[in-house]
């Protein structure tokens, strides 16, 4: 797989430009963009939750235009993105939140899951109640949730989107720091961080940086 | 003149058509998620059935036995003392097959109704329907599916335990104030309480609780990006729900007198 995500002259509703850019597998890319909000935009065009007008967008080799909804599914499933919030669902408590793909789709034993769990909260740090719900949770607490959850998917691609964005210095040391460790773990483990922020991919050690403008592709 | 009738019965045609394809599509769901074994889609289906049907229980015994109490007292005062047995077949004809099932239906959407719709709506508004769709989990499973047959279980024990309170509300009643006996009163239930009575009973209430959960879901789901839409899905999934509860008792009740 040479690229993990492709964009080749995307149109969407709320693109200003067309985009096209390429991450390349088993890296560290970071991805800057015009605007915050055309994050959120991308990560759904990549995943297959919003349809470009014209364009081609591929994942993980995958042609995510020309996907039926059965196999989109089973592409998301490879794929784990950190949103800005967490991506916490606010009616399940956080360790319900946490185990909620495992659970699903019946990927081990319950014991093996509750295990796996407890390892992937500790790894990030997080000290909060299991049984808390996100609401009540800090920024950073949610992040925290979200990247265990991200990391007990094993994912092929994993997409962090304005990850450190509102966190102090310490935060985005350990946040980082997690990132990068679970980045290394697996050889042919791709990582796209998207933020709007330049000054934010400097805290990150990645292999490639691109900007994301329009049709341009900045290496 | 015409024109706009027919648009509107279109439409309407249209409406039911994605709500009947919403409501056979939770039983394959329901099977796949059996078969996978998911424990969330259980959980959330079992919420459902705590929230709309045990949290209603209450309300629904208290509505049950004053339906009961109101039925006999004007049953009495019409037919007059020495209508003993008429008493019993009246509050079936009257409670069982038509107050029961609409009375916890239209309770069932005032309480959970406007929950699912608000909840749903606000899941919508704050993308968590896409965190979950990231996750390769399909809303139509997780969410509404579970839903669906939770109301519909819950509407369909609801109703049982109203039509249970009311006859034996009527009862005490009638007992209380009248001096009507149990065995008089009993006859004149169990002579007109038949399978049929309560499969058409049964059959309502099973309806009226997928159509609701339909509806609601689909109300909350339809909501944009501004948070003023909560309020209004939910106002239209209550007003949609009492019309169809109204439109399918209609049928129903024909088809069983047919």
């Amino acid at each position: 797989m040479e690229f993990a995500v492709k964009f080749d002259n995307v149109v969407a509703d709320e693109l200003q430009e067309k985009v096209s850019f390429a991450v390349t597998g088993r890296c560290m890319t970071a991805a800057v963009t015009a605007r915050q909000e055309e994050n959120e935009l991308l990560v759904r065009l990549m995943l297959g939750l919003a349809r470009p007008l014209s364009g081609e967008i591929a994942l993980l080799g995958e042609d995510v235009c020309a996907a039926s909804e059965k196999a989109l599914n089973a592409l998301r499933r490879k794929v784990a993105v950190v949103y800005p919030t967490g991506g916490l669902i606010s009616n399940l408590k956080v360790w319900e939140n946490l185990v909620l793909p495992l659970e699903y789709f019946s990927v081990c034993p319950q014991g093996e899951i509750e295990e796996r769990g407890m390892s992937a909260l500790q790894r990030v740090g997080y000290a909060g109640g299991l049984m808390e719900l996100p609401g009540h949770l800090s920024l950073y607490a949610r992040r925290q949730v979200g990247l265990a959850r991200a990391m007990l998917l094993d994912p092929e691609l994993v997409i962090y989107d304005e990850i450190l964005a509102g966190l102090s210095g310490d935060q985005r040391d350990a946040i980082t720091g997690v990132m990068e460790t679970f980045h290394r773990e697996s050889p042919g483990r791709s990582s796209l961080f998207l933020t709007a922020n330049k000054d934010a991919v400097r805290e990150i050690a990645v292999e490639a940086r691109i900007a994301i403008k329009g049709s341009s592709l900045h290496d | 003149m015409l024109a706009p009738l027919v648009e509107k019965v279109s439409t309407l045609i249209d409406y039911l058509y994605d709500l009947f394809e919403m409501i056979l599509g939770a039983f394959p769901n329901s099977l796949s998620a059996i078969r996978q074994g998911a424990r969330p889609v259980l959980s959330v289906y079992l919420r459902q059935v705590y929230f709309t049907g045990l949290e209603a229980l209450k309300i629904i015994m208290v509505t049950a036995l004053l339906i009961g109490t109101v039925v006999i007292t004007q049953i009495i005062s019409i037919a007059g003392g020495g209508s003993e047995s008429l008493t019993g077949k009246v509050i079936v004809w009257i409670v069982v097959r038509e107050l029961a099932p609409l009375l916890t239906s239209m309770i069932v959407v005032a309480r959970s109704g406007t929950a699912i719709a608000a909840e749903l709506a606000q899941m919508k508004i704050a993308g968590e329907i896409d965190y979950l769709e990231s996750l390769g989990i399909p809303c139509a499973t997780y969410l509404i599916m579970p839903r669906i047959l939770g109301v519909a279980t819950a509407v369909l024990l609801l109703t049982v335990y109203f039509e249970v309170a009311a006859v034996l509300g009527g009862f005490l009643v009638a007992t209380l104030g009248w001096h009507v006996p149990w065995e008089q009163y009993s006859q004149g239930v169990f002579s007109v309480l038949t399978m049929s009575e309560l499969a058409a009973s049964l059959a309502k209430s099973a309806l009226f609780g997928l159509f609701i959960a339909a509806i609601c879901c689909r109300q909350g789901l339809s909501v944009g990006r501004s948070v003023t839409q909560i309020p209004q899905a939910a106002t239209r999934a209550v007003m949609q729900s009492l019309f169809l509860l109204f439109l399918i008792d209609g049928v129903v009740s024909l088809f069983f007198l047919l």
